[in-house]
């Protein structure tokens, strides 16, 4: 075989071969994704096919483990994702207003970490599993280089990449980005369980029950304290706070409520939160919130329940879920005649 | 910028060898600067601002060079130029390397020393200091020919060796450089380039990268380490470091063998070596054939000069003298090694790394003294050889990796139980981890380099041994190419969790 021939027959193999793996990432995702994934799946669908409902809840991982829609006095669906902050919630948003008829009350409800750092998830989760695309990514990107934060850019991922080449590797889902999900789910392991994660989200619409796990809190106190305790003081980065009040003005301006609500931590939590972060946190709601229309805030104090409603300090657990959904049930009652009538979620003993 | 990237993957390299190849139609002056802008960019990808440094030391040891030269026979004028480029050199590397760790070290004893902010170390200067001293050196001695200014440029920048190695010898590189026939695309080295580099690439993402975890983790915490977590340490870093230094040479080999240039070799299985002195011949092989050239032969002649001159007697009765060998051998050899310890660092881990090879050295010459005849090695012994020596630059490895003095005798106590002796296999990682370590251990000792498997080709300068008559060797066969290109196909993959290349940080 001449030198030539042997070449274009590896350059040949290694695209085919290359070819077949992106086919498997990008289509067979159930197969061997992480957990996250499915719910991501299911969280889509909903707004893909424009079945939000009524009421849509955007936030992250404490809101999505607290608001049960099926509590709640509407149609509603639980968009809010873990590991996820303003800036995709504020892409949520955008999608949501492509339907015809989009969801006519908002609830936002973002932990205080959230405001205050960008993570690998832009990527890792936001574009792998679909939910940015790569114009979202050079969008942010865009807006972080006119706010002059640099945050992303000091985010390293394993790929080695930054970049406009890490966006399209990801956004695309350019197979190597998925081969360690693979590997460790051994190709086709995760399957069924990401089948079950994803039929139980569409099930509860949105909802998503979190795993008791008392060593998931950040300081093994006896009473698990979350994360939220780690944090030494609130300082919101450029990025987040522009995405933040970008969707206030995205849902503003097509006329859905939008009221901002705090989800409940744990005593334990609140008790070891460093003094001035809750008071900055609410100044900091306000200030986004201000005299936007048809945005109110109802964040007025970081809250706190008992501990026995978390599994860990931060996520509430399904009886805790339960409760707080129908106190915010009643708040939603309020809203339907009143937008900006206040609700007070704040623990009370009758409760 | 990193050969395991996507971007050096899928940008870099196949512009830089198409405008090499294109632009050599013009001129291979012209394809020749395109080389040296490659390179550069190659270089400045993490740090522009280090090529102007680069730059500035190819232009003071080029003339240094020419000065050399131009003082050919006025000798004392020359060797006076020689020693202040390399002293030059030494200091620059001394700067940027050790300055900062020295201070602080001294900074530990006295407290009014001033700590100076830290020294940013910019890529691969031990690399391209070392290359350029011994072009210095050569200069000196009248050995070099190629004086070519673009020629010298590109022997010191050509990327598949700047930023790792192997240290180039000039006698080597420059006149293949010269020689026009470099410039002209040849489908065959095409081809076989193609073949290394996608057989490194593939030990560098398949094999070393996924140790990586465990071995960050281990060092993190390694008070913590049981012995069986700490024996599965040691043995996932030297696993680590071998196989990403193993695979960088082949791709460095294969990369310039694209371009029609043949590095010498650099690595060459030395975990099957029976003996240290075997080891430190097929470890970093260029790194020590410049340390034996410029280092240990010089201070040995010294010393040999010295005794006869004295006549304390150099020959073999001398050197198995308590002061003979301890002159003759010992002293020569801790020189080397300390330096070629720290040639890799300037902590202190580093010096007991090379010491300890020092240490090994002596030993083993010693015993070759003492055994002159040796029986011939059965199996068994060889074995027994192999197993002993690898235990030994083991330990070596755990002072070469770890962040710490301490942090190494934290290791070494887990290995000897004094952590706990527990035979916890959950200590040993996954099922996964264990069968991928028995995987490497089979590749390391069960088959064939790459330099046997592509003895055919003549992969580097010198002889390859062939590989064992039972292995097929490579040719460019439909069953090659489809392996291959599967290889690639794997390799590429496992670029989404590429990590930097160990040797990167010298």
């Amino acid at each position: 075989m001449t030198p030539r021939r042997y070449t274009l027959i590896v350059l040949a193999v290694a695209t085919l071969g290359l070819a077949a793996a992106w086919l498997f990432a990008n289509r067979l995702g159930m197969a061997f994704l992480e957990s996250g994934y499915p719910i991501v799946v299911a969280k889509h669908a909903v707004v893909a096919h424009c079945q939000a409902g009524e009421v849509a809840i955007l936030g992250d991982s404490r809101a999505e483990a607290a608001v049960i829609p099926a509590e709640l006095p509407l149609p509603a669906a639980n968009l809010a994702l873990g590991a996820t902050g303003p800036v995709e919630s504020y892409f949520t948003a955008r999608a949501l207003l492509r339907c015809p008829q989009p969801p006519k009350l908002v609830i936002y409800a973002h932990s205080i970490e959230a405001f205050q750092t960008v993570g690998q998830g832009i990527w890792q989760r936001g574009a792998r599993f679909g939910l940015l695309s790569f114009t979202d990514l050079r969008d942010i990107a865009a807006t972080a280089a006119t706010l002059h934060d640099t945050t992303l850019d000091q985010i390293s991922t394993n790929d080695g990449l930054s970049g406009i080449l890490r966006d399209l590797a990801y956004s695309t889902g350019f197979p190597s980005v998925f081969l360690p999900s693979a590997l460790q789910a051994r190709l086709f392991g995760r399957w069924q369980s990401n089948l079950r994660v994803r039929d139980a989200v569409s099930t509860a619409r949105g909802h998503v029950v979190y795993p008791d796990d008392p060593s998931a809190g950040a300081t093994g106190h006896d009473a698990p304290i979350g994360r939220d305790a780690t944090i030494g003081r609130f300082a919101p980065i450029p990025l987040e706070t522009h995405y933040t009040k970008a969707t206030f003005a995205l849902l503003s301006q097509a006329g859905v409520d939008t009221v901002v609500i705090p989800i409940p931590l744990a005593r334990a939590t609140l008790a070891a939160l460093q003094p001035g972060v809750a008071a900055a946190t609410v100044a900091f709601i306000a200030d986004q919130t201000h005299g936007i229309p048809h945005v109110s805030d109802d964040f007025t104090a970081v809250i706190a329940w008992p501990d026995r409603y978390f599994v860990d300090g931060s996520h509430m657990n399904k009886a805790g879920a339960t409760l707080f959904s129908r106190r915010l049930a009643a708040c939603v009652t309020t809203w339907r005649s009143t937008p900006a009538a206040p609700c007070d979620l704040a623990w009370q003993d009758g409760d | 910028m990193l050969f395991s990237s996507l971007i050096f993957v899928f940008g870099f390299l196949p512009l830089a060898l198409a405008g090499f190849f294109l632009t050599a139609r013009l001129g291979t002056r012209l394809a020749g600067c395109w080389l040296v802008g490659a390179s550069l960019v190659f270089y400045g990808w993490w740090s522009p601002p280090a090529v102007l440094l680069l730059l500035a030391s190819i232009a003071f040891n080029y003339a240094c060079a020419w000065a050399i030269i131009a003082l050919e026979t006025r000798p004392a004028a020359q060797a006076t130029v020689t020693g202040i480029g390399v002293v030059c050199n030494v200091a620059a590397l001394g700067y940027y390397k050790y300055l900062f760790s020295l201070i602080a070290f001294l900074h530990g004893f006295y407290h009014g020393l001033a700590m100076i902010d830290p020294i940013i170390l910019p890529l691969g200067i031990s690399f391209f200091t070392f290359t350029q001293i011994g072009y210095l050196i050569d200069c000196k001695a009248g050995l070099t020919r190629d004086r070519d200014p673009l020629n010298y440029l590109l022997f010191v920048t050509f990327f598949p060796h700047l930023i790792a190695g192997p240290i180039l010898h000039n006698r080597d590189i420059m006149p293949q450089f010269a020689d026009r026939r470099t410039y002209r695309l040849d489908s065959e080295n095409l081809a076989i380039g193609l073949t290394f580099f996608i057989i490194g690439l593939l030990k560098k993402t398949a094999c070393a990268d996924p140790l990586s975890a465990i071995v960050q983790q281990g060092y993190a915490d390694p008070a913590a380490l049981d012995a069986v977590g700490a024996w599965n340490l040691a043995l996932s870093y030297s696993l680590q470091l071998y196989f990403d230094f193993s695979g960088y040479s082949d791709m460095a080999i294969g990369l310039a063998r694209m371009m029609n240039i043949t590095f010498p070799r650099n690595f060459e299985s030395p975990y099957k070596a029976t003996n240290i002195i075997a080891y430190w011949q097929r470890w970093h092989i260029s790194l020590t054939t410049f340390l034996t050239s410029y280092v240990y032969t010089p201070v040995a002649l010294a010393v040999m000069r010295y005794r006869s001159r004295h006549r304390l007697g150099i020959n073999r009765a001398a050197q198995q003298t308590p002061a003979g060998f301890a002159s003759m051998f010992a002293a020569p050899l801790l020189i080397t090694m300390v330096l070629a310890g720290i040639w890799h660092g300037s902590g202190l881990t580093f010096l007991i790394f090379g010491a300890l090879h020092g240490v090994y050295l002596c030993i083993c010459h010693a015993w070759r003294l003492a055994h002159p005849n040796p029986p011939p090695a059965t199996p068994a012994l060889r074995l027994g050889c192999v197993a002993l020596t690898y235990l030994s630059v083991l330990l070596g490895s755990i002072f070469f990796r770890a962040p710490s003095v301490t942090a190494a005798l934290h290791v070494l106590a887990g290995m000897t139980g004094l952590h706990g002796a527990t035979l916890s296999l959950a200590s040993a990682g996954s099922q996964m981890h264990l069968l991928h370590m028995a995987l490497l251990y089979a590749i390391v000792w069960g088959m064939p380099n790459s330099l046997q498997i592509m003895a055919r080709t003549r992969p580097v300068i010198g002889p390859v041994e062939p590989a064992p008559a039972w292995f097929p060797a490579w040719s460019p066969t439909w069953y090659a190419a489809a392996a291959i290109g599967l290889a690639a196909s794997l390799a590429v993959l496992g670029l989404g969790g590429t990590t930097e290349f160990l040797y990167f940080q010298f």
